[in-house]
């Protein structure tokens, strides 16, 4: 997955020719004070907004160039996403948030052995209003696994969350990267949740700067 | 589909409410199909269920049978109908219309009688009973009821008999020997008329109807206005949630058919509770209101509710079609 000089403007530019190359096994950290343009980056990233400029390659495909239904199709089946109040469907159970996607996408990935390994096994009929923060925010990492996605992007993830429970879900995020060969990208707040990444980018100026 | 089922049983109480409403609004349309129906059965079920479908009548009748005065045979094929409102007393007076057709025609019901034998409707054996001899207050002819058939017209019960005690009666009377209409096919010098147009004519049908058609058409409209308001309702509380699914990759189908099957479940089930509520009420409701349950126009009204709900529905699937995903990221759908 590469992004390549791309530029993005409101009333002012937020973002001004960033580059960013993320390869398999890598778990990234994104950093920058608020309206540093990362919801607009994780938004190209996530094929929800086009840029002015400049271009997202996905297997060597330039997914600007694709229409709406295969970018959607490329978000269902490539991407991977955790947003920071999980945001759950309320009315399915653990195990029906996953089915939910892969009945989308026809997968057949194990949904039980998935959940397993976040440690919510014994959670899989309960519905999201009697999970934890912490559960909640693992089962929204193991919907964004589901359809073994090559990208997981994470805004926030650990916001909503105390400071063990917000470790466990970047450990997770970190454990997908290293040991399930995911890229991901995690977009926080709180730095000290950094460590577990294997780089921190910071978002100054419309551009990436590694630190 | 089953997204919007779970959705619909996980949220039982916010649905219930819904589907209260809903059937409420629908139960109201059911009720007055019934009443409607009633009035019109009590109007003229016995030009509708007559087997025939066209009337010869005089052009100045305006397709009121009891307007109408025809003299001589216009056709030998045809079959002379005589309709006349009579007062008869015996004791106590009660108003009833007089059908005559002849004794070997099958259009109505079998007149297996004699001269002077009427059969009656089963209300006008509230003031009489089979046996009674009654007389006409104006001729002073005197007929003798000796059954019952069903038959209502212009809201008051129908007196059967043949052509031959038509004549008497008419004799009696001391007027002209006229007929009614001419029913069947033929091209007699009169005008032609439908049953539909028939009964249409009975004086206050229409007005009736049309009363009736408004209210439920009202109602239609109306019921489809709040059941759209609701789902639109839902729909906007909803949208951070629904603009998250978007972004993950769920098509706005699988989620717009969620919300239709929420709308289609709801309605149908509404109207299935409403029809058999309606059929209750056809056993509980004094036999002084007409009521009657029809299942032809429960099941056009029911098919009428759905198709405007699900017309409704239009409103939110705008709104969740342009619902921008990108929004989700960053929290700002609101």
């Amino acid at each position: 997955m590469k992004l390549s000089g791309i530029y993005h403007a409101y009333e002012q530019p937020i973002l001004s020719g960033v580059d960013l190359s993320v390869a398999p096994g890598e778990c990234i950290g994104i950093i920058g004070p608020s309206g540093s343009g990362k919801s607009t980056l994780l938004q190209i990233l996530g094929l929800l907004k086009r840029p002015n400029a400049g271009s997202l390659f996905f297997d060597s495909v330039d997914v600007f160039t694709l229409d709406e239904e295969a970018r959607r199709k490329l978000r269902l089946n490539e991407i991977g996403f955790v947003f920071q109040d999980a945001h759950l469907v309320p009315y399915l159970t653990v195990r029906e948030q996953l089915e939910l996607v892969q009945g989308e996408s026809e997968t057949e990935g194990d949904a039980i052995g998935l959940l397993t390994d976040l440690g919510l096994r014994h959670r899989v009929t309960e519905l999201p209003e009697r999970l934890s923060g912490g559960e909640r925010q693992r089962v929204a990492v193991a919907r964004a696994l589901i359809n073994d996605p090559q990208l997981i992007l994470a805004d926030e993830p650990t916001a909503s969350l105390d400071f063990v429970n917000g470790r466990l879900v970047m450990e997770r995020l970190a454990d997908a990267a290293h040991n399930r060969n995911k890229r991901v990208l995690v977009i926080t707040h709180d730095e000290r949740m950094l460590d577990v990444c294997d780089r921190v980018l910071r978002l100054r100026d419309g551009q990436l700067i590694a630190i | 589909m089953t997204l919007g089922l779970k959705e619909m049983w996980r949220k039982r109480r916010q649905f219930g409410l819904i589907l209260f409403i809903t059937l409420a609004i629908v139960l109201l349309t059911t009720l007055i199909t019934g009443l409607a129906d009633g009035l019109a059965y009590d109007n003229g079920a016995t030009v509708r269920e007559l087997d025939v479908d066209t009337f010869h009548l005089t052009a100045d009748a305006d397709g009121q049978l009891t307007r109408s005065f025809i003299e001589g045979t216009p056709n030998a094929a045809m079959t002379p109908l005589a309709v006349k409102p009579l007062t008869f007393v015996k004791g106590s007076k009660q108003d009833a219309t007089l059908f005559a057709l002849p004794k070997d025609s099958t259009i109505g019901p079998a007149l297996n009688l004699s001269v002077g034998e009427v059969l009656v409707d089963p209300s006008f054996l509230e003031t009489y009973a089979i046996g009674d001899t009654v007389e006409d207050f104006a001729s002073g002819y005197r007929f003798t009821i000796t059954g019952v058939t069903d038959g209502r017209f212009s809201h008051g019960p129908v007196v059967w008999t043949t052509m031959e005690t038509w004549n008497a009666y008419q004799k009696a009377a001391g007027g002209p020997s006229y007929v009614s209409a001419w029913l069947g096919d033929g091209d007699p010098p009169l005008t032609k008329y439908s049953k539909q147009d028939i009964i249409e004519s009975v004086p206050g049908y229409s007005a009736e109807q049309g009363t009736f058609t408004m209210m439920r058409a009202f109602l239609l409209v109306i019921g489809a206005f709040i059941l759209t308001a609701f789902f639109y309702m839902v729909t906007l509380q909803k949208l951070p949630q629904l603009g998250i699914l978007k972004a993950i990759g769920i098509r706005s189908q699988t989620i717009g058919v969620a919300l239709i099957s929420q709308v289609l479940v709801t309605v149908v089930m509404a109207s299935l509770v409403a029809t058999f509520v309606t059929l209750l009420a056809t056993q509980i409701v004094p036999d002084t209101v007409r009521f009657k349950f029809e299942l032809t126009n429960m099941t056009l009204y029911s098919a009428l509710f759905v198709i405007i709900s699900v017309l409704g529905t239009v409103l939110p699937l705008q709104t969740l079609r342009r619902l921008d995903a990108a929004d989700a990221l960053g929290g700002r759908i609101k």
